[in-house]
């Protein structure tokens, strides 16, 4: 375009320089012939005048000539003149010796066909030199952007394309370049890539802190012994670790936990929803053992639940449920609690246990206004079972006792093993004291199998007192069924008896205290 | 003495110089018509231009040597053309075969003679050697 405008204007400039050239060139001309026509026009001379128009047009950028006088002389040389001629060329002829006086003319009439194609080749020539120079400059300008910029640009961009985000490598300085713009360039990069390579180390760090936390948090949530769970308002559980299933597979009907409603796993889903609710209301967790619904009633299992209210990123409010199996630590505090109170052998409550259970018997049938019985039983045929057979016979006479007496008494009711060979049972709500004890003689008289195919009947003796005839206290009722029970020996064995108060009787703490030095 | 011939020489140079400046006069015969002829009809014809005098007489033009003082001063006055020059002219004008350039004369007195003896002459002289014999119609300076 550039190029364009510079050629239009150098050729227009070109071509008007020649024509002004040209026009020069026939001044010249005039000049040369100026005196000899001078003469001619003053003396009217036709053969200079003849001589002067010839050698006019005799050049090249003249086609004609005319050489008149003011006299009337008119010579002509060359082509054809008229008046109306364009272009034509007019100098006036000064007298050669009156200065100012004019005495003709010289017209010429250029060549004009010559001239403008002349100056039209002389302008193209200048403008292909023109641009033969501007072709050659844009050519060393190209070569020397190459060389200086597209080259090492190129060559940097091929690096910096082989060069993957976050990686160490950097870009080179192509060699001469340190200080331009180049350099700047390359250093602007360096700078750029160091920045990318620490942001993506950074974001890479964070990111696997990001992984480790959320493995270990997930570790956390699903290798908890605790079941943990996100149940939301109406109860559905949104979330649930492995923990949760296996707790809640016994309750649970459907593979899928988020089918069933949390409330509904438990034997009490009443129980729960008011709990979920107390921990939506609240901000305090709630905690509470709560049992599990279970298909056979025997193995109960129980739950302990810590349940506090989230808030999770949308905003919703959700309820966190952990929850600990304490089925087993439930079973083996009954199980401690069974072998504090048990005796090991018999499996009934020891002495001291069955101390604690009279008295709550007791409250409970002064409140009721209800009846008790004491029965005390004494083996009559023990210590020589013992001696004769040995202890273990002893342990099995003392073992089918016991599973005998439980036998033929209510569920509700106490048996104790109150001294070596001695029980003590307690029955509740009695209005036949005397069936009992007839049916339990009539059991202990059974003969006992003593192993090694010995049996023998071991027999026992039972002192019964009432309650609340015959006291208020354990002491006094165990002390008349005592009592009672030593009359039943006196007088034989093998019976039963309820306690009558004969004379002698009264100073009881004796007998009593013989008991207590028994335990 | 010596003051004296300073005086003298002062004397000559003056006299000398009073005579270089005495003009050149155009003389015709005393019958000629003419009375007065203008510097433009002396040039054309003493140029060749014009070969008549206004009676419509052919006038015979007269020069002096080409090594006199008089043409010298003459075609200078005129035309301020050299002596060469104006030979030069002559030359050039021979080619064609129409040049007619004036007539050569001796001198001035030849001048004077063939003026006094030709009712058509014409020519210059010195005013100078003027004297009543001619006819003044004109002066070059």
């Amino acid at each position: 375009m550039l190029t364009a405008c510079f050629s239009f204007y150098f050729y227009d400039r070109t071509y008007r320089e020649q024509l002004h050239s040209a026009n020069q060139q026939l001044q010249q001309l005039f000049n040369t012939v100026e005196s000899s026509a001078a003469v001619a026009a003053y003396l009217d001379n036709d053969e200079i005048a003849l001589e002067v128009a010839r050698g006019l047009s005799s050049n090249d950028i003249v086609s004609g000539a005319i050489v008149t006088s003011v006299t009337g002389m008119e010579v002509r040389g060359g082509s054809a003149i008229e008046s109306t001629t364009p272009d034509l060329k007019t100098y006036t002829l000064d007298s050669p010796f009156m200065s100012g006086e004019i005495v003709g003319n010289i017209t010429m009439l250029p060549n004009q066909a010559l001239i403008k194609t002349a100056a039209r080749d002389a302008a193209w020539r200048h403008v292909l030199i023109v641009s033969m120079q501007s072709l050659a400059l844009v050519i060393l300008a190209i070569i020397l952007v190459h060389r200086n910029l597209s080259a090492p640009i190129k060559k940097l961009a091929g690096q910096l394309h082989l060069i993957p985000p976050g990686s160490m490598e950097r870009l080179e300085c192509p060699k001469g370049h340190a200080q331009d713009e180049i350099g700047l360039l390359v250093k602007d990069a360096n700078t750029l890539l160091t920045a990318t390579q620490n942001t993506l180390d950074g974001e890479r760090r964070l990111r696997e802190y990001a992984e480790s936390l959320e493995r270990q948090f997930r570790l956390i949530f699903e290798k908890a012994s605790c079941g943990i769970a996100l149940v939301n308002a109406e109860g559905r559980i949104l979330m649930y670790n492995p923990s949760l299933v296996e707790m809640l597979s016994d309750a649970s009907t459907s593979p899928d936990m988020r089918s069933t409603p949390f409330h509904s796993f438990f034997e009490n889903p009443d129980q729960v929803r008011a709990l979920l609710q107390t921990a939506y209301q609240t901000n305090s967790p709630v905690t509470s053992d709560l049992q599990l619904h279970t298909k056979s009633a025997d193995q109960s299992r129980w739950l302990n639940s810590l349940i506090s209210k989230v808030t999770d990123d949308e905003g919703d409010m959700i309820v966190e449920c952990i929850l600990y199996d304490i089925s087993e630590r439930t079973a083996r505090e009954k199980r401690t609690q069974f072998e504090a109170e048990r005796d090991p052998l018999t499996g009934l409550y020891n002495r001291r246990a069955g101390y604690r259970k009279i008295e709550s018997a007791l409250q409970h049938a002064k409140q009721t206004s209800s009846h008790c019985a004491f029965l005390l039983v004494d083996l009559d045929k023990f210590k020589p079972i013992n001696d004769q057979y040995g202890h273990d016979a002893g342990d099995l006479v003392l073992q089918t006792i016991s599973r005998r007496i439980n036998k033929h008494l209510r569920k509700e009711d106490i048996v104790i093993r109150w001294g070596g060979d001695e029980f003590l049972i307690i029955v509740e709500h009695v209005n036949q004291p005397k069936a009992i004890a007839e049916k339990l003689l009539a059991a202990l008289q059974k003969p006992i199998d003593l192993g090694n195919g010995n049996r023998d009947v071991v027999g026992a003796s039972i002192g019964i007192s009432l309650f609340p005839e015959h006291g208020q206290k354990i002491e006094d009722l165990v002390q008349r069924a005592d009592i009672a029970m030593y009359r039943v020996k006196e007088a034989g064995r093998n019976h039963f008896s309820i306690y009558e108060k004969r004379r002698g009787d009264e100073p009881i703490e004796n007998t009593a205290k013989h008991h207590n030095s028994l335990t | 003495m010596q003051t004296l011939l300073k005086i003298a020489a002062l004397s000559i140079l003056l006299l000398t110089t009073v005579n270089t400046w005495a003009g050149i006069v155009v003389i015709v015969n005393k019958e000629n018509a003419v009375t007065e002829l203008s510097k433009r009809e002396i040039i054309d014809l003493y140029m060749g231009r014009n070969l008549y005098f206004p009676d419509g007489k052919l006038a015979l033009r007269l020069d002096h040597p080409p090594t006199s003082e008089e043409r010298e001063q003459f075609y200078q006055s005129l035309v301020k053309k050299t002596v060469a020059q104006v030979n030069a002219y002559w030359a050039k004008l021979l080619f064609t075969g129409r040049a007619t350039p004036p007539m050569l004369m001796g001198n001035s007195n030849q001048v004077l003679d063939t003026i006094r003896n030709n009712r058509n002459a014409i020519g210059y002289i010195d005013e100078a050697d003027l004297d009543q014999s001619v006819k003044v119609v004109g002066r070059v300076d």
